[in-house]
């Protein structure tokens, strides 16, 4: 109650929502900030992991950007982040609309799309190389047997084509994901508005953009960030059970090549210097999205 | 709702008090420990077997000795020297660890992260058979000694199919490409199989094709290229990346091997679907088990005349060492385990849980299969170390890109040797790295990795 | 009467359409799983010579092997523990700063909102060890509880993010009813406004929970106390450097999938039942 009153009677601060954030701003900045800061710090330093630190200034950010390897890899992350971003997103989008609608059988279609999501990383590796592989693979069983021969190509050995089945498997594995957060932002847009619409006559497509679009509008932001920064930040896995960068760096994103300076070659200060090279262009990517698609972040004003 | 919350919030609080409360309990249980404590890390254990034989020699260990010893298996082989690292970085005691002696060159040694054990194991070495330490001395000082099977590279054919269409294995590169077309026209399938997928099969081929190339010399001009007095560029060189290459254009290796893991190879050999494959002795276990025929094995064939065959060999993938922040008082403890671990009934019960295909210990030997006995009698005396447990992992990452970018065409030798000569030389620039770092160390440095035993 | 038949022959041809294209998209979202339970019923020569088809004669036997070998049981709870112990200590967090960003106006909301954000763009490995050493100093190592709070504290960007967007959608005028309803701004917050987010809750405990359940990389240097180890951290007892027991491994991981799964089939009713949010108005 006395939350409620004083900052009406007194114009103080209103503490109410800075201690709403208090938590959990505690615990970024313990776990997240801190530690972020600890691998900045690192970057100025040559360092195995082992000996002592020597302080190397800017040196390894110069190492960082004169690595062919490093600029190849920001391309092929580009490259990745952009094909995903677009494959998981329309599908995902699809696959929630169709599976809004209620009809029998709904559950068991919601959780066998979500599977994927589930699978651990070591199942995937195998399957999904076994499927491309030349000799029993099912892929090029699958296209013998529809008379595509000439469709069976290196689907990990060719540098041009590596890529996009990484591509095609980190789609196919986290379709469910996005295709869940659609799904939950469909159910909250109210009934009330296709009721009204429905009696302006509007037809299919008119309520697909005129009444769910631009209602899931702060869902489609969610999804396309997270996919996006997902794709530069946290695609390390797939990448390295697929192809583990090769063949000849075609699949070389920046993660995978950050992990091999950092943990094969145990220079941490320069993997360190690349990961905040990163960072910096996620930063950027990041919020010119949030700035560009977010229109709700008027809310209240 | 409000009710919700609250039984949430109170659960929370619950569950930070337990699991402070567990904590605080297991710290105070550690601290009564009056008994001397000998901490062993080591990767996790592949097999229960191999992990309850650790647990009983333990046991054993501490009804003779009064020594406890704790073994802190955590992860995996790759993930030791992390595991190590913040296990010094929190101040945890650790006394003995089982890293790669790769490993050790080209990381933790020049780190100074592990101990000098030359005097301490000096009573030892003749628990081991004859040249088994050698790779574990670098730079004239013993780091580590081996404690777990050793290996090499290998061919290995399907011999009951050999057999029915009257082959012999080859021993030169005439024979192996009439082997090779006898095999695609009468069973039509691809002669040979190989793990290219996995980048880093790639250098295991060069080793051998490396070794014949330079005239049976390519530790010495591997060594002197680390060394930087010689670049990699030379003719023997390239030789070894076109001898790879040939491998593909005269039809012994397919393409298919390209996009074949390490997995997937031994499925294909064991599905009969290649006849030969190259590989390396850790896979033989899992070949012999999948396949419902006879697999034997020859030796990688002659493929320059004037030179001899050399195979690429290693003991100390898994050797035992004592990290350079262990209690400098507690060494005495950790050696007396050392030495309880070298006794041959001991070595016996702890390295033949995996079939070992190499004696590494005096009496930790079972009775092996012909493909033992082969590798043994042939592979053994003709062998060179790993190339890869010498040049610093990004020369091995220029090799595990390049060699399959020749071999596919995609990339000429010339090309490729500039690319690891570049490799090499960024090393260099951005970590100083320098093969022979135990030559240039101070005595203070070598203080850090001399143990001081008291008395 | 033409146009109607025309309608119905169109419901049906899309009917028949996205029909096929579910049922394409779930075989090949199921195949892997169904894959996996195949693999681990096969005996280990056969795991590569019988690489699709069914297990000659099934080996159930791996599953128990599997328990036993990897000691599950407790593993099992362990990370029973710490995946929930996280996930009521990050809901109520995210849920409270997510509502304050969203719906609340303070002068530094954006501040603090695009603060917290900028979790989702730190590359993965860089928190890594240096996380070790906060946990380090703050005397949380083999703790489950410190685990919990550094999966927490990792889970706030992405919790965050996900729920603000749900509070965002909800119409504006649910705190000024919740107040003529007698509440104070913290209990319109719990009583009135967080039902309604129910979908976005469910969210969080599906993914996080997915998240945190598998997590390895921390748990594997944090918990070094074998009483004290996670399932992820059990699969290693599978792995070798270059063998693999693939049969009991699979077993293992299907063992570990199942309360996964069952937590999403469980959460994803929340999705059906939804927020009619036109009666709230009402």
């Amino acid at each position: 109650m006395s939350t409620q009153s004083a900052p009406h009677k007194k114009r103080k601060t209103d503490l109410f929502p800075y201690l709403m954030c208090l938590p959990a701003l505690i615990l970024f900045v313990l776990f997240v900030l801190a530690p972020f800061f600890t691998g900045l710090y690192t970057s100025f330093f040559r360092w195995d992991g082992f000996d002592t630190m020597k302080w190397v200034g800017l040196d390894n950010y110069k190492f960082s950007l004169s690595d062919d390897i490093f600029w190849l890899s920001l391309k092929n992350t580009l490259v990745f982040a952009i094909c995903v971003t677009i494959v998981k997103n329309i599908v995902a989008l699809a696959l929630a609309f169709v599976l809004s609608k209620s009809f029998i059988g709904r559950t068991v279609f919601r959780t066998g799309i979500y599977l994927p999501v589930t699978l651990s990383y070591i199942v995937i590796g195998i399957l999904w190389v076994w499927i491309f592989n030349p000799t029993f693979g099912l892929l090029n069983e699958l296209l013998r047997l529809a008379g595509l021969e000439n469709l069976i190509l290196g689907w990990l050995s060719d540098p041009d084509i590596a890529l996009y089945t990484v591509v095609a498997v980190d789609s196919w594995k986290w379709i469910g994901y996005h295709m869940v957060l659609y799904l939950a932002g469909l159910q909250a847009i109210p009934q009330s508005l296709y009721e009204a619409a429905d009696i302006d006559g509007a037809g299919p497509l008119t309520k697909l953009f005129r009444v769910t679009i631009p209602q899931l509008n702060s869902t489609i932001v969610v999804n396309v960030v997270m996919s996006m920064t997902g794709a530069f930040v946290a695609n390390y896995d797939i990448v390295y059970i697929m192809t583990d960068g090769g063949p000849f760096h075609s699949t070389e994103v920046a993660l995978t090549h950050i992990m091999t300076t950092a943990y094969k070659y145990s220079a941490l200060g320069k993997a360190n210097a690349m990961s905040i090279i990163l960072f910096a262009i996620v930063l950027i990517f990041g919020f010119a999205q949030l700035k560009m698609m977010a229109r709700d972040d008027n809310y209240n004003n | 709702m409000k009710k919700l919350l609250a039984f949430v919030m109170a659960a929370a609080m619950t569950f930070s008090l337990t699991a402070c409360g567990g904590q605080k309990e297991g710290s105070g249980a550690a601290s009564e420990q009056e008994k001397p404590t000998v901490v062993y890390l080591a990767e996790v254990p592949a097999s229960t077997e191999e992990q309850k034989a650790w647990e009983e020699v333990a046991a054993d260990f501490e009804k003779e000795s009064g020594i406890h010893v704790e073994l802190r298996f955590q992860g995996t082989w790759a993930e030791i020297p992390q595991a190590l690292q913040t296990a010094k970085m929190s101040g945890e005691q650790i006394d003995l660890v089982k890293v790669g002696i790769g490993t050790i060159r080209s990381t933790l040694g020049p780190a100074k992260a592990v101990m000098d054990m030359t005097d301490l194991m000096a009573d030892y070495t003749d628990r081991f058979p004859e040249g088994v330490l050698d790779s574990c001395y670098i730079g004239g000082h013993l780091w580590a000694f081996p404690y777990a099977d050793a290996s090499c590279t290998t061919c290995l054919y399907n011999k009951t199919m050999f057999d029915e269409l009257g082959l012999q294995p080859p021993t030169t590169m005439e024979e192996w490409v009439a082997v090779s077309e006898k095999i695609t026209a009468e069973k039509g399938i691809m002669p040979m199989i190989f793990h290219g997928k996995d980048g880093w099969s790639w250098p295991m081929l060069y080793f051998d094709t490396f070794a014949q190339t330079s005239g049976n010399d390519s530790i010495a001009q591997v060594e002197s290229f680390l060394q930087g007095s010689t670049k990699f560029t030379g003719d023997a060189q390239k030789q070894g990346f076109v001898l790879i290459k040939d491998l593909f254009d005269k039809g012994i290796m397919t393409s298919a091997s390209f996009d074949t893991d390490a997995d997937g190879m031994i499925a294909t050999f064991a599905q009969q679907k290649a006849a030969m494959m190259f590989c390396g002795t850790w896979d033989y276990d899992s070949v012999k088990a999948a396949s419902d025929f006879e697999v034997a094995a020859f030796e990688f064939p002659l493929m320059v005349e004037g030179a001899r065959r050399e195979h690429a060999f290693g003991v100390g993938d898994g050797a035992i060492s004592i990290p350079s922040f262990a209690d400098q008082n507690n060494i005495k403890n950790s050696m007396k385990f050392v030495e309880y671990l070298l006794r041959p009934e001991v070595a016996h019960k702890l390295l033949t849980v995996n079939t070992p295909k190499f004696e590494v210990v005096k009496g930790a030997m079972a009775d092996g299969d012909t493909v033992t006995e082969y590798l043994n009698q042939y592979v053994v005396p003709n062998s060179v170390m790993f190339l890869d447990w010498i040049w610093p992992s990004e020369v091995n990452d220029a090799f595990s890109q390049t060699i399959p970018a020749v071999a596919s065409g995609n990339m000429t030798p010339e090309q490729a040797v500039e690319v690891v000569q570049a490799a090499y030389d960024t090393a260099v620039a951005e970590k100083e790295y320098t093969y022979d770092w135990w030559n240039t160390w101070t005595d203070e440095d070598w203080a850090k990795v001399t143990p001081q035993l008291p008395e | 009467m033409k146009k109607s038949l025309t309608m119905k022959q169109r419901r049906i041809l899309s009917a028949v359409f996205w029909g096929i294209i579910l049922t394409v998209m779930f075989l090949i979202c199921v195949y892997p799983i169904i894959w996996m339970f195949l693999g681990s019923l096969k005996t280990s020569g056969e795991f590569y010579t019988n690489i699709w088809g069914l297990p000659d004669t099934a080996q159930f036997v791996n599953y128990l092997n599997a328990w036993n070998e990897g000691q599950l049981g407790q593993k099992f709870i362990n990370s029973l523990i710490v995946t929930g112990g996280s996930l009521l200590i990050l809901i109520p967090v995210n849920c409270c700063a997510a509502y304050a960003i969203a719906r609340l106006r303070f002068r530094h909301r954006t501040a603090i909102y695009f603060l917290l954000l900028l979790g989702i763009m730190i590359p993965s490995g860089v928190l890594g060890i240096p996380t070790f050493t906060v946990a380090m100093k703050l005397g949380l190592l083999n703790s489950h509880f410190g685990l919990m709070l550094i999966y927490a504290a990792q889970s706030i960007s992405m919790g965050i993010f996900i729920m603000r967007s749900f509070f965002i959608s909800l119409p504006k005028e649910l705190e000024e009813a919740a107040m003529i309803d007698g509440c104070s701004r913290f209990g319109g917050f719990v009583r009135v406004i967080l039902p309604l987010t129910k979908p976005g809750i469910m969210t969080q405990v599906i993914f996080n929970g997915l998240t945190i359940w598998n997590e390895y990389f921390m748990a594997n240097i944090i918990l070094t106390k074998p009483e004290l180890k996670t399932l992820p951290l059990a699969l290693a007892n599978f792995t070798g450097k270059h063998s693999t027991d693939y049969p009991t491994l699979f077993a293992a991981l299907a063992i570990a999938t199942i309360p996964v799964v069952v937590t999403f089939i469980l959460a994803q009713k929340s999705f059906i039942q939804g927020i009619s949010a036109g009666s709230v108005k009402g």
